[in-house]
């Protein structure tokens, strides 16, 4: 049984719940209509279903559409030839362009293409999902979910690779009841682990987030 | 879905779906007082109400906050804490009990956390830096995951590069609607209907593929009353 809660939730509004970007009065009305409205529960539902499955098939898709038009056998990288050795005599060219196009053949699939994009990540803690998936070539900006936690500044983030070994660490900046950092690329697939630490407090460890980092 | 719905202010109204004969309107203030008065008197049928009335949505909160684990446990913690707290006095306002619930809530979840965090780091200190098996990987929950974002994918590729741009600045990017809809020479009406065909469409494909419900609501049909 629920109550009868009305007015519902605009969807804007649900919206920018989900997305962790409604301030902390606005937040609050929420919840506390969303404790006993079924209806508004079932909506945010879907709208968490809708944002993450977005999140994770957009970069797919737009990953697919830069790879398009480049992996047509060899055009960009004739393209790219042409321009780059137009003034130079043709014997060398040629070589250069059969050296240039050895070497890309003989990388890895995964290694030939690597397009640069920003993505923004939204870390929970706890929350048992998949959303933390990113990947090597992904410019990451992370926001951290500080539920439970004063919205106040004095926070250190670390990330931890699986095997305990810091590999960045930095500020975090407030971003309503969420902590912003970008730690731009990662090097290597794995599993890492972002930690909020209290800078004040030597470091004392606040939350952890699971985060993987696909190739 | 329900983002077809024309929904232009900040509240909307939706009394249709709602007025079904099992469900109770919201009390006010009054009825809150009584409710609260028998609950300090140790009426039980008044407990059960309270249970009736929020253990869907404590559910749903700590299930969006913390995910299905040990969920049924986590509910019943919480509400007992709930019934002690309003038995104990600590409830000042009883028109304000909804607001009281969600504080009790959120401490409960910081709670939650706190415990988890702290016995991670507990077994990491015991493996002397190596990290524990992560046990957010869940293989029922990934494969709908992955099922959702494949139908996400259809609806990716059925609409024009423009229009996914627009999503993808405001879902992914998260840019302002106004930002968007300014550099996208784009009216806002346009804008949200762009938004509510996808949603409709991912609702659509979605119903028509996955014979199933987010494993949050297969949590909350294990609810008693729900
Ligand atoms: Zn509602």
């Amino acid at each position: 049984m629920g109550i009868i809660l009305e007015p519902h939730v605009s969807e804007d509004t649900l919206e920018r719940y989900a997305m962790g970007l409604l301030p902390p009065p606005e937040a609050a009305r929420l919840e506390e209509h969303l404790l006993g409205c079924h209806l508004c529960q079932d909506r945010l539902q879907e709208t968490d279903d809708f944002i993450q499955a977005f999140r994770i098939a957009a970069p797919r898709v737009a990953e697919e559409e830069r790879l398009r038009p480049q992996t047509k056998p060899g055009e960009w990288l004739r393209a790219a030839l042409s321009g780059l050795f137009a003034w130079r005599p043709l014997p060398v060219a040629g070589a250069l362009a059969a050296i240039a196009l050895a070497v890309f053949l003989a990388m890895p699939d995964s290694q030939r293409i690597h397009p640069v994009q920003t993505r923004v990540l939204d870390l929970r803690a706890i929350r048992s999902d998949a959303s933390a998936i990113a990947r090597v070539s992904d410019q990451l900006t992370l926001r951290l979910d500080l539920e439970g936690l004063q919205p106040e500044s004095g926070y250190r983030v670390e990330i931890a690779a699986s095997n305990g070994r810091i590999v960045w660490s930095g500020e975090g900046k407030l971003e309503g009841p969420m902590l912003a950092v970008s730690p731009g690329t990662f090097d290597e697939p794995g599993f890492y682990w972002v930690r909020i630490v209290n800078a004040r407090q030597q470091g004392s460890l606040l939350r952890e987030y699971a985060l993987e980092i696909r190739n | 879905m329900t983002s077809v719905r024309n929904d232009v202010g900040d509240a909307e109204s939706n009394s249709q779906s709602m007025s079904t004969p099992e469900t109770p309107s919201v009390p006010d203030g009054s009825q809150w007082r009584v409710l609260v008065e028998r609950i300090q008197s140790g009426d039980n049928s008044a407990m059960e109400e309270l249970y009736s009335l929020f253990s869907r949505g404590i559910r749903f909160y700590l299930c969006r906050q913390l995910g299905p684990q040990e969920l049924d446990d986590k509910v019943h913690d919480t509400f007992l804490i709930v019934v002690q707290a309003i038995q104990r006095g600590d409830l000042r306002e009883p028109e304000r009990l909804m607001g009281f619930i969600r504080t009790v809530v959120r401490r409960q979840v910081a709670a939650f956390i706190d415990n988890a965090v702290h016995s991670r780091r507990e077994q990491m200190d015991l493996e002397t830096g190596v990290s524990i098996a992560d046990n957010r990987q869940n293989p029922e929950q990934n494969a709908i995951i992955e099922q959702q974002a494949g139908i996400m994918k259809e609806v990716l590729d059925d609409i024009s590069s423009r229009d996914r741009e627009i999503l993808t600045r405001f879902y992914l990017h998260e840019q302002p609607q106004e930002q968007i809809c300014q550099e996208m020479n784009l009216s806002e009406t346009q804008f949200r209907l762009l938004k509510s065909r996808a949603k409709a469409r991912f609702g659509e494909l979605g119903r028509k593929k996955l014979n199933r419900k987010s494993l949050n609501k297969l949590s909350m049909r294990n609810t008693a009353g729900s």
